[in-house]
């Protein structure tokens, strides 16, 4: 407890020398409520001794801050949450300039470039109201969900590869999505650096039939109404001002094959710290130096998973567009079905940021935690030069999402990152033992929320119960001002795996 | 405003008829209004129309006669169908009575007769005697009756031009400065085609940067050509253009210029600079210059614009206002030209789309997992 200080009512900082090795400290942005959670966590954790479930999260960051060539400092957002090797939450960034500076898998998650996207309508809630149990319906009969699911999108052998090396640019060369649509995504929706050739036969057998499906666990699309607009310019820049308007989020990611070409570089990685001595306190934190091998393999592959994410995400988008269509028995052009942004909330980027006054080039891990990049950075679209980066921010089921804006002082601060949803206050374990599924659903209905799962049971794992309070994580942010809060969305309907 | 323009065109002439009705009852000062895009609607399928006219294609519904018969004061407007043989007969039968009056009474039989080879020939003759330059067989009827009645406005508005002129400088003087015009009240609106007109209309849109219809799609990323000539692509004086411009203006200048005046009258009452000077309209039309209120004008002109400027965000600060108000509007104009060459990568995406879009959905393959 003594290398913990409290720098502002919203922001701490673990000093080096709380975990060994330390070579920058580590910083948590939480309130008090938060805070609370994340040391309950920590003494729960000193109480039963080192065994069993991942590390808290508190050591988790500081561990991070002990790998070679980190930059500043290691960084947790409010929703941090512990995960594999690095904490869910958590931003590092390396120097690419530092032969020593590496890599690390669990710095990205298993399900790369996981993101969130966010289409808007020019429909009403009062448009829905009464076909809201259509309405869920048909997304469901669009789109796929569930653990083993399978696209409807006829994908072969060789268009896998092409959108592994293309990402969007072959949604777009197919015709499934709109030139707009990669102006409003991250990275113009495909990393150049992909080489389909890193990617396992195995990642790409589990990645075929997947196309333009929704998976399971935290995943879910949901219609959403605008339920309340902090920046009206900003809002209105992004074409959601409107209270009531409704928008639809999509929340996916890679699907099998991100998670097989996490595992695939995780088994590739422990050969080559042994080889390289490199030295880490926790053996999760599987990684390797930048400019090895095992290091730039992963990056091109991972590079193909956030491909197959985008064509995932732009998939589902043509699919929900469809099933929009269909019902109002419009275009989606009529219904201005365009994206307002595409966000991913696991992966690593090359990206320049002034460090102690130099302008670096580093590596960027972010896990659990989206890109906010403030007005005037090259990065972000046109249209969102004067606002500031969309971040999408979701919820959980039967809650609120949020959009904020990236600002100045997360660029300082957090490398250009805030937080990327509730994050969990309980195990999924824990959820299933504690909470029951038709309580669950019950409440939703309560609420006048229509919901579609694949799998009942698993609700549970997923209920609002089992997740930190949204509003709390984003507030936060607000308040430490590494984003801004610019609209909320309340969900009318769900679909989930 | 009939005094700058020279001789106005068919269709202004028509539209002044248009505002003739209550002239013989003495008033006349509302009836001179006309909405300009009803003008301009007009204008645009009147040109189209006349493009395609002398080729003999049909005028279909897209011709501007229902206009001109209601100029003309046409009792039968309503359900007027130029393609009707009954119709259009009756319609050249009723114009050669009351407008062109070309034969005498008893002349005129031929045209009523029943008989279609007796009325083909007659028309024929007609349209020969009127020097109209479409021949009855290759051209369609709603072309012909659209070039008759052009023809018989052009006649009307010979009777009564002194008449018209003298309503319209009326108009003008009995108006509300300029200030106070609403849509409703606005004096007749010159032909776009005339030549001063439209040597304004390209001026102004010169100065506001804005493009003509159509010609947004081809444009390269331009260089600004300021004062060295006309643009090469953009300006064209379109109904359209108009529109841009009447948009630009009232988004973009109207308010600016508000805020402007607003600054300007706190500063008067403020500082009391002009003292205690009428309150004139002036200062909305006062250009970038200053010159009339001195260096208080200059500075409060600037304040404003640095007000207005300063909701935009600039990300970091020279310490300096000057060179921050700059970095903005560089940034600005930085933004612009980024989102035209965005939107011209993405005309050329869809363009590409037009040959390898095929998007294909397979409902048996859809499988809900567990």
């Amino acid at each position: 407890m003594a290398y913990i200080e409290q720098l502002s009512p919203y922001h701490y900082r673990v000093k080096p020398g709380f975990v060994p090795g330390m070579a920058v400290p580590g910083v948590f942005y939480v309130n008090d409520r938060l805070k609370g959670l994340l040391f309950e966590e920590l003494q729960a954790f000193c109480a039963r001794g080192a065994h069993g479930g991942f590390l808290p999260a508190v050591k988790q960051i500081s561990n991070v801050a002990a790998l070679p060539g980190i930059v500043k400092k290691s960084i947790a957002l409010p929703d941090v949450h512990s995960g594999y090797g690095f904490a869910i939450g958590n931003v590092a960034a390396f120097d690419m300039a530092d032969p020593q500076a590496v890599v690390s898998p669990g710095g990205v998650g298993f399900d790369i470039n996981c993101g969130v996207r966010l289409i808007r309508t020019n429909l009403t809630e009062a448009d829905i109201t009464d076909v809201r149990e259509q309405l869920a319906q048909a997304l469901f009969d669009h789109i796929p969900v569930g653990v083993g699911s399978q696209g409807i999108i006829p994908t072969t052998a060789k268009d896998l590869e092409e959108a592994l090396e293309m990402g969007m640019d072959w949604s777009l060369r197919e015709g499934y999505s709109w030139a707009e649509d990669k102006e409003h995504c991250e990275e113009y929706g495909r990393m150049l650096n992909a080489d389909p050739s890193k990617v396992s036969a195995r990642a790409k057998k589990r990645g075929l039939p997947q196309m333009g499906t929704l998976g399971a666990g935290n995943h879910y699309a949901e219609i959403q109404v605008v339920d309340e607009v902090f920046d009206r310019v900003a809002a209105r820049k992004m074409g959601i001002d409107q209270v009531g308007q409704v928008c639809i989020m999509i929340h996916s990611g890679s699907r099998g094959l991100g998670h097989q070409v996490a595992t695939d570089a995780l088994v590739a990685m422990e050969k080559a710290m042994a080889r390289d001595g490199i030295l880490t306190n926790d053996r999760q934190l599987a990684c390797a130096r930048i400019n090895s091998q095992e290091g730039q393999d992963y990056l091109t592959a991972m590079a193909c998973a956030a491909n197959y994410a985008w064509v995932n995400r732009s998939s589902m988008t043509f699919l929900c567009r469809q099933a929009f269509a269909k019902l109002f028995n419009s275009t989606p052009d009529d219904l201005d079905m365009h994206v307002v942004y595409d966000v991913s909330h696991n992966i690593a980027k090359v990206e320049e940021h002034m460090v102690g006054g130099q302008l670096k080039t580093l590596l960027v891990h972010r896990k659990g935690s989206t890109r906010a990049f403030p007005p005037h950075h090259p990065l972000i679209p046109v249209d969102y030069q004067l606002t500031g980066q969309p971040v999408l921010i979701g919820g959980t089921m039967g809650t609120c999402s949020y959009v904020l804006t990236g600002t100045e002082k997360g660029m300082e601060e957090t490398f250009g990152s805030t937080c990327h949803g509730a994050g969990r206050a309980r195990s999924r374990n824990n959820s299933r033992n504690k909470l029951d599924y038709q309580q669950v659903l019950d409440v939703l209905k309560t609420k006048g929320i229509a919901i579609r799962v694949a799998s009942p049971k698993l609700v549970m794992e997923e209920a609002p119960e089992s997740y930190k309070d949204v509003s709390e994580v984003v507030d936060t942010c607000h308040a430490a001002g590494i984003s801004k809060k610019t609209v909320k969305l309340r969900p009318v309907a769900v679909v989930k795996g | 405003m009939h005094g700058r323009c020279g001789v106005p065109s068919p269709l202004s002439k028509a539209l002044a008829l248009q505002s003739l009705p209550c002239s013989e009852a003495g008033s006349c000062c509302r009836t001179i209004s006309w909405p300009l895009a009803t003008l301009a609607y007009v204008h645009r399928v009147w040109t189209a129309s006349a493009e395609r006219a002398p080729a003999g294609a049909a005028a279909s519904d897209m011709t501007p006669i229902p206009f001109l018969l209601r100029a003309l004061k046409y009792p039968r407007v309503d359900g007027f169908s130029p393609e009707d043989p009954a119709h259009f007969q009756a319609a050249v039968v009723w114009l050669e009575n009351t407008k062109v009056r070309r034969y005498p009474i008893d002349g005129r039989a031929a045209l009523q007769s029943p008989d279609r080879a007796t009325l083909q020939a007659a028309l024929r003759r007609y349209l020969s005697d009127l020097e109209c330059p479409l021949a009855l067989d290759s051209a369609s009827q709603p072309a012909l009756l659209q070039w008759l009645l052009l023809y018989a406005v052009g006649l009307e508005y010979q009777d009564s031009s002194a008449q018209l002129t003298q309503l319209a400088q009326q108009a003008e003087a009995e108006a509300a400065p300029p200030e106070e015009w609403t849509e409703a009240q606005l004096p007749p609106f010159d032909d776009i085609t005339a030549e001063p007109v439209r040597a304004a209309l390209l001026d102004l849109q010169q100065v506001l940067h804005v493009e003509a219809a159509g010609a947004g799609t081809q444009q390269q990323p331009q260089q600004p050509q300021r004062a060295g000539g006309p643009a090469p692509g953009p300006a064209e004086a379109s109904p359209e253009a108009l529109h841009k411009a009447h948009a630009m203006l009232e988004t973009c200048v109207l308010p600016a210029l508000a805020e402007l005046a607003k600054q300007r009258r706190q500063q008067q009452a403020g500082g009391g600079v002009g003292g205690a000077a009428a309150p004139s309209p002036a200062p909305l039309a006062a250009g970038a210059g200053g010159d009339g209120g001195g260096g208080g004008a200059a500075a409060s002109q600037h304040a404003a614009v640095s007000a207005m400027l300063a909701q935009y965000p600039l990300g970091f600060s020279t310490g300096d206002a000057g060179a921050d108000l700059a970095s903005t509007i560089l940034r600005m104009l930085y933004i612009k030209d980024l989102r035209a060459l965005q939107t011209l990568v993405d005309s050329a995406i869809v363009q590409v789309q037009e040959y390898t879009a095929n998007p294909r959905t397979d409902a048996s393959l859809g499988k809900v997992g567990r």
